[in-house]
């Protein structure tokens, strides 16, 4: 009896607040910005661009996410009835695994709203899993009428400031960074389903060597890649070259969503150090001096099969790019001249003539030539490969100036 | 192949489904060919080595039993000593004790060259050497009948779950469940069930977690900071040493139940003790109770008189020590806990108190009285002294497997001087978080290990919270990276 009463009043409260919510949600929304919205825009650091909507989402999702908490518990309820009969030992661990799968239904759908992602992020640590999701999100609901993202590796993330972007270019366009750390060609590709639910005008990406010279590593495939991928990676030989765990890393996560979660919330319940010793004794491990390091790193670049195969799932992140009818900004970028010196001319070379090759065949790439952007010395780069903060606003600035007219050509070219 | 491993996941189906198909004889010749590639699985020929303990051992015991001449009969148990001993030594200590000889050598001022083995170390060899040789010792002792059927004794020195890392299940007490059909009991599959689910949670989440704490503390020549993080770095090691080994051991008993079979337990509530004695009752109980039943004893014990006892203790622990690996680091762990365990029976010689039967701290939590509030309170603060000296000893033990590029004295030296460092560093360390949630966690494993024990009496409810939230963390916070167990190089 006590039981339903329970459900009785739970289903009445949230029936309650859905038509609340329909009612009044955008008012609620309203006085809620109006009370917080600097505060929101201050802490989602360039990505929040208006308030109350995104307060208006939030409500929703809690509601949403509230709503599949009932229906996992009424699913026990109708477990309970099934087995109650017929199970005498294990009903127990019956229960605890239909529990475990809809604890997984449940973060389903908890990774889709950004009231999951925020609440995992820490503002400390790394959090590409959280950030990417999260970026995401809020550029789907974004109102403004064009939207571009910057994708890449991390030298993407450190090379373009994106608050700066949408500070110089105004009211009508708005950029967001779904970049991960370690991205390569088969990476993009991956990250292509991701990014087209963001539906962006525009993309853009800054280009180097290590899209696809560096030997099978995979910064993405334990967290995009899905039992639907499975016939176009065989199709393209990449099983091949990448290591059976991440490709199982991933499987697993697509039929698990905790399971891809693991880290993010690892990181939410024991904090930051747990991800971040790993970076410093990765980082400690490093050779102090640059040039001994890039002696070593450069010695990764190589001409391969793995290249022809990393090249290929670039130009069709690009062609689906151009099926959705989005232009791509391919800024072709290098390294701390530190390392350019010691990497092989020919793999710079072999590079150019993919991308001019891609730039003849797809209409929507604009490609801007290294030479057209702001030089780069060794003073500029905090390491082999990422760009100080100062670099980064001088480059930033460049490109917002640079952007316009590079939007028109892409324009053109359609 | 390792618990850990998606393979072992799969091997693990193959042969439970066949096995619940099976009679008694094919179950064992199943489990038997299912053990051995268990084990050849890291390298064939370590089976090689498996193979010749065990029939050496096998033909040794069925000597002993025909032989009536007590001279023969020692001389034939010698011979497996000797022989089991032997190739310990050869594969797992005479690079340590060449190398320990000419230091000692050198140190006189004598130059000698020992040759030096290339050699890889069986996984699991020290483990499987004790399980044969109490055997035979058994059987010499008059304690154990000889097995005629080979299968059985193969069955019961290869059993996959216990083979690598413990527990050192005695002849007498498995041999027999190979010998005899089992009764496969759905509660005690429960049970087993359980035990795995926790198994892994104490693995993946709670040890593989810390390892990168771990990991990164010990990665450096020295103390990684001063002051109080050298102590997180030490606590870190302590519950991932526990989360490892004790996981460890819960997959192989819960595999062992749902076989039919049943494992002794080696791990109680060892955190949460107040003296050495009880350390060593609640922390890799199969091996204590070995050295105590096969070294301690057979050395005279305590009736001996006073010095004889000492002397027993600290050979006994040194060996101890030994065990766990070749190395100085190992030697001189065994040496603390040897000294440990003669000054605490220095102090109950002295004060006439047996504090051996002092209730686990759970009965002692549980009064209501002002008195009882107050015993509880000493056990607490007793159990809370007693885990730091444990953990001094863990330091030991942890620089004992540093790579050969650090200097373990400089390691351990520096260590103590953070740890001992007064006062202490202010603020709160970004270690203290993983090391608070996850040292709970396993705290709570160790409060509750009767009950974890005996899944199948839960409540329902709390069987499936319990069964959606193993499953969860293993899942959900969980590190997959193949991290081999610990104790698999001992």
């Amino acid at each position: 009896m006590r039981r339903h009463r329970f459900y009785l009043i739970a289903v009445v409260c949230l029936l309650t607040s859905w038509a609340g919510y329909v009612l009044a949600g955008r008012l609620v929304a309203q006085v809620v910005a109006g009370r917080f919205g600097s505060v929101l825009i201050r802490l989602g650091q360039g990505n929040v661009s208006n308030p109350i909507p995104f307060v208006q989402h939030r409500l929703r999702e809690a509601l949403w996410l509230a709503t599949l908490v009932l229906l996992w518990i009424a699913a026990h309820g109708l477990l309970d009835r099934l087995i109650r009969a017929r199970i005498k030992y294990s009903r127990g661990v019956v229960h605890g695994v239909a529990g475990f799968v809809c604890l997984n239904l449940w973060i389903y759908a908890a990774s889709n709203t950004a009231l999951f992602w925020g609440a995992m992020g820490i503002g400390a640590g790394i959090q590409l899993q959280m950030q990417f999701h999260f970026k995401r999100i809020l550029l789907e609901e974004n109102p403004m009428s064009r939207r571009a993202i910057l994708v890449g590796s991390s030298q993407t993330r450190a090379q373009i400031n994106e608050e700066l972007l949408n500070q110089r270019l105004g009211t009508n366009f708005w950029t967001a960074k779904l970049t991960y750390a370690g991205v390569q060609g088969y990476d993009l590709l991956l990250m292509e389903r991701q990014i087209r639910r963001a539906n962006p005008q525009v993309v853009i990406c800054y280009v180097t060597e290590g899209y696809f010279y560096i030997g099978p590593t995979s910064a993405t495939l334990p967290y995009f890649f899905q039992f639907r991928d499975v016939p176009d990676g065989w199709r393209r030989g990449g099983f091949r070259y990448f290591l059976g765990k991440y490709i199982f890393a991933g499987l697993f996560g697509d039929l698990l969503p905790l399971f891809r979660c693991r880290e993010v919330l690892a990181q939410r319940l024991f904090g930051p150090a747990i991800i971040n010793l790993k970076q410093l004794q990765y980082d400690s491990s490093l050779q102090s001096d640059l040039e001994a390091r890039a002696r070593e790193n450069a010695a990764a670049f190589h001409l391969s099969g793995v290249s022809d195969f990393e090249k290929q799932a670039f130009e069709d992140f690009v062609a689906r790019c151009q099926q959705a009818n989005r232009q791509v900004i391919l800024l072709v970028g290098g390294y701390n001249p530190i390392l350019a010196r010691q990497i092989d001319p020919a793999i710079r070379a072999d590079m150019m003539r993919f991308l001019d090759r891609l730039k003849s065949r797809y209409s929507r790439v604009v490609l801007v030539p290294q030479g057209d952007l702001p030089e780069q010395t060794p003073a500029d780069y905090e390491d082999l490969t990422h760009v100080n903060r100062d670099m980064q606003r001088r480059f930033s600035a460049d490109l917002a100036d640079r952007l316009p007219k590079l939007l028109s050509q892409g324009q053109d070219a359609r | 192949m390792s618990f850990n491993s998606l393979v072992f996941l799969v091997f693990l189906a193959i042969v439970l489904t066949a096995y619940y198909r099976l009679q008694h004889r094919g179950q064992n010749i199943l489990l038997l060919i299912a053990s051995y590639v268990f084990y050849g699985w890291w390298n064939w020929r370590f089976v090689v080595l498996l193979l010749f303990t065990t029939f050496f051992d096998y033909w040794c015991a069925r000597w002993i039993e025909r032989e009536p001449h007590p001279t023969k009969r020692r001389l034939f148990l010698s011979f497996s000593m000797i022989v089991n001993l032997g190739i310990l030594s050869i594969f797992k200590y005479f690079n340590f004790f060449a190398g320990s000889l000419e230091h000692v050598l050198t140190f006189f001022g004598m130059k000698a060259t020992f040759p030096v083995l290339h050699v890889i170390l069986p996984i699991g060899i020290s483990f499987y050497t004790f399980l044969s040789m109490s055997y035979t010792i058994d059987v010499y002792r008059g304690e154990l009948k000889a097995t005629r059927n080979p299968l059985d004794f193969m069955l019961y020195v290869a059993f996959f779950p216990h083979l690598v890392a413990g527990p050192i299940v005695r002849a007498s007490f498995l041999l027999p469940q190979c010998q005899r059909p089992r009764v496969i009991n759905p509660a005690e599959v429960l049970n087993g069930i359980w035990l795995i689910l926790m198994g892994y949670v104490k693995k993946v989440v709670i040890a593989d977690r810390l390892a990168g704490i771990v990991g990164w503390g010990f990665g450096q020549p020295t103390a990684p900071f001063p002051d109080a993080n050298a102590w997180l770095v030490i606590y870190a090691f302590a519950f991932q040493i526990y989360g490892d080994f004790s996981g460890y051991t819960d997959i192989a008993r819960g595999l062992a139940k749902l076989m039919g079979f049943e494992f002794v337990r080696n791990f109680k509530a060892p955190y949460l003790v107040t003296n050495p004695s009880d350390f060593w009752r609640n922390w890799h109980i199969s091996l204590s109770t070995w050295l105590r039943d096969y070294l301690y004893i057979p050395l005279g014990g305590n009736r001996r008189g006073t010095g004889r006892t000492y002397a027993n203790l600290m050979i006994t622990m040194l060996l101890g020590g030994l065990w766990h690996g070749a190395g100085t680091a190992f030697l001189f762990w065994g040496l603390y806990h040897g000294t440990l365990l003669a000054i605490h029976r220095a102090w109950q010689s002295l004060t006439g108190r047996d504090t051996r039967h002092l209730p686990p701290l759970k009965e002692a939590a549980g009064g209501q009285t002002r008195s009882q509030s107050g015993r509880r309170a000493k056990h607490f603060l007793f159990a809370l002294l007693f885990f730091h000296i444990t953990c001094v000893g863990w330091l030991l033990f942890r620089a004992g497997s540093l790579p050969p590029k650090f200097d373990q004295v400089q390691m351990i030296l520096s260590y103590l001087r953070a740890m001992f460092h007064w006062p202490l560093a202010a603020g709160v360390s970004p270690l203290t978080q993983p090391i608070i949630v996850l040292g709970a966690l396993a705290l709570f494993f160790q409060w509750q290990y009767e009950k974890m024990d005996h899944f199948s009496a839960w409540k329902t409810r709390w069987q499936a919270v319990a069964t959606a939230l193993a499953l969860a963390a293993i899942t959900g916070l969980g590190v997959f990276d193949g991290m081999q167990f610990i104790y698999f190089q001992f």
